[in-house]
């Protein structure tokens, strides 16, 4: 048996025997929650800065972090094209606390989401950032621990997420016109 | 148009975002004190924005998580969520922004309850208002107002051009009190004063450049009035006029402006407006167009080096505005002690005892004429600068 499916099946095995566990984690791996909290945690960020300066250079995290997202999105259906895993439901008797998705389980497209944002925003507010990290490795954890996702699924969501993250930021200065665009028309409108 | 989605959870989940998005909203207008997105009056209670709002906030999840298993079934697409949740921020600034407003109307009505007749003050009919406050019309050259003699004092009187700001005398009547109260302040000290009316519009430039002159002319021309004691004062962008009258006129003595504009950024303040006032508001102050261009030919702060060094000049600030930074202003001591080489250069000392900045805790660009002790500290700095000038 694979070191993947080992840890997968350390992961899982849990599941089902620790009531209270089994409720957060079906709490976080829903497509609802995470992904959320993680845009009201954008809306706030795009409102808080005191002063314009501050507030421009937030709403710049906040736009960053959604091209990364739209370049993590892009980079999982080409990754999709190439290569299909089953997921672990399919091939295995799993502990399953959620529904049975059906797409690929290669990359965990729910923590390449978490992860591409928590780059996008840790590049500029490093606390934020690192507690993003954490809900979105949660996230990814909770995929392994309710049955959908193979560990190697959720390292492969961070690759690209992280990767996601880091290549727009990189590049930023190509997007520079775009965000100063958006960030003047919103405060034309007085909401930036 | 869902594919993905339960049509019902779809339904609730924009529930669940619009409440969570209000909670959001109320805890960024405590914590930047926002009156524009408040439910209620943060300013001097910043915890009830936080308790409402974390309520809210809490309170949504609690229920929509609680409430619907369907969650776990298969669940909506990525473009799904994303547009529920721009849907849910429509609706949730709209709700936001609504609530504010009607909040600011009904204080507006218990205001103009208690205030009775004197709410369109000094705009009222013939023979309704009595006493010091019964300000006769004039015109003057490109513009009128109105004159009042103070009931103390001997003639001739020391004099004060009042410029009201732009806002004001187009607001409702209840928010034109602190020109009264302004006036009075004055009056009380001893000063006579001309109330200069800008209802039909301000004057574009350089136009505006000559109503400040011709209201002057038109004081020296009054036989009560002392032609060498004059001073000007100016609200918000009529600051900005006031200041660059003193630069260019001989006959200023003394010029006060109260929260002038110092930049550009200041006629385009994106969310920083909603902490002077509410969204609907700050649609009607933006369609002023012509302040941006005003502020940067006005060029008011230049002008400071203009002014002659005998001239009083007192420039106040709230400490919360939300029109002028504190590192703007922080640059206006710089670009004051900048003399021309044509003036002899007084030592910075000099120069600082006739500059007079003040920044004045708590308030913000539109509450600060309405501060009494604003009103009276600056009717008490004209009377030191100008009852006794030779």
């Amino acid at each position: 048996m694979s070191l993947d499916y080992e840890l997968f099946r350390l992961i899982n095995g849990i599941a089902g025997s620790v009531p209270l566990l089994d409720t957060l984690m079906r709490l976080v791996v829903n497509e609802y929650f995470v992904p959320t909290t993680i845009s009201l945690l954008l809306l706030g960020l795009w409102l808080w800065g005191e002063s314009p300066k501050e507030r421009a250079f937030l709403q710049r995290a906040v736009l960053l972090s959604i091209s990364a997202l739209a370049l993590s999105g892009i980079l999982v259906k080409a990754c999709n094209l190439i290569y299909w895993r089953p997921r672990p439901f399919a091939n295995h008797e799993v502990n399953l606390l959620f529904y049975r998705p059906t797409d690929s389980s290669f990359p965990s497209n729910p923590t390449t989401v978490g992860f591409a944002f928590a780059t996008g925003i840790w590049l500029y507010k490093r606390r934020l950032g690192v507690a993003l990290y954490g809900l979105a490795a949660l996230f990814g954890f909770s995929r392994i621990y309710c049955g959908v996702h193979y560990p190697t699924d959720v390292l492969g969501g961070i690759l690209f997420g992280t990767g996601s993250g880091l290549i727009v930021h990189r590049y930023r200065r190509l997007l520079e016109p775009l965000i100063n665009l958006i960030i003047n028309v919103g405060r034309r409108f007085f909401v930036a | 148009m869902l594919n993905f989605m339960i049509e019902y959870l779809a339904r609730a989940y924009l529930v669940c975002v619009v409440v969570a998005q209000l909670g959001v909203l109320q805890i960024i207008a405590a914590r930047r004190r926002l009156i524009g997105l408040a439910f209620a009056d943060y300013r001097a209670r910043p915890k009830l924005g936080y308790v409402i709002g974390g309520t809210l906030l809490v309170g949504s999840y609690i229920w929509f998580f609680t409430t619907y298993k369907a969650i776990f079934q298969p669940g909506p697409a990525g473009a799904e969520l994303t547009f529920l949740f721009a849907v849910a921020c429509i609706l949730s600034f709209g709700i936001t922004f609504t609530i504010a407003e009607a909040r600011r109307w009904l204080a507006q009505r218990r205001d103009r309850m208690r205030a009775g007749s004197d709410a369109t003050w000094p705009f009222m009919e013939e023979g309704k208002a009595t006493g010091v406050f019964a300000g006769r019309p004039v015109s003057f050259g490109i513009a009128s107002g109105f004159l009042f003699y103070p009931e103390r004092g001997a003639e001739p009187y020391p004099a004060i051009c009042f410029l009201p700001n732009q806002s004001s005398q187009s607001a409702e009547g209840s928010q034109r009190r602190h020109l009264r109260l302004l006036t009075q302040e004055l009056l009380d000290v001893g000063f006579a004063v001309l109330l200069v009316d800008l209802r039909e519009g301000y004057p574009s430039y350089p136009e505006v450049l000559a109503l400040v002159p011709s209201a002057l002319s038109f004081l020296s021309k009054q036989p009560k009035v002392d032609p060498d004691r004059l001073g000007v004062l100016g609200l918000g962008l009529s600051g900005n006029v006031a200041l660059r009258s003193a630069s260019t006129d001989d006959r200023v003595k003394a010029v006060a402006a109260l929260g002038m504009l110092l930049s550009g950024a200041g006629a385009r303040p994106g969310l920083d407006v909603l902490r002077e006032m509410t969204y609907l508001q700050a649609i009607r102050w933006a369609g002023f167009r012509q302040r941006e261009r005003l502020v940067l030919d006005l060029a008011a702060v230049e002008s400071l080096s203009n002014t002659p060094s005998t001239v009083p000049t007192l420039l106040m600030w709230g400490a919360m505005d939300g029109l002028v930074s504190p590192q703007e202003r922080a640059q206006v001591s710089n670009r004051a002690f900048v003399t021309n080489s044509e003036t002899s250069s007084p030592s910075s000392g000099e120069r600082s005892a006739l500059l007079d900045i003040r920044i004045v805790p708590e308030e913000t660009h539109m509450t600060l004429p309405q501060n009494r002790n604003v009103a009276r500290s600056t009717a008490q700095w004209f009377a030191e600068r100008l009852k006794h000038v030779a």
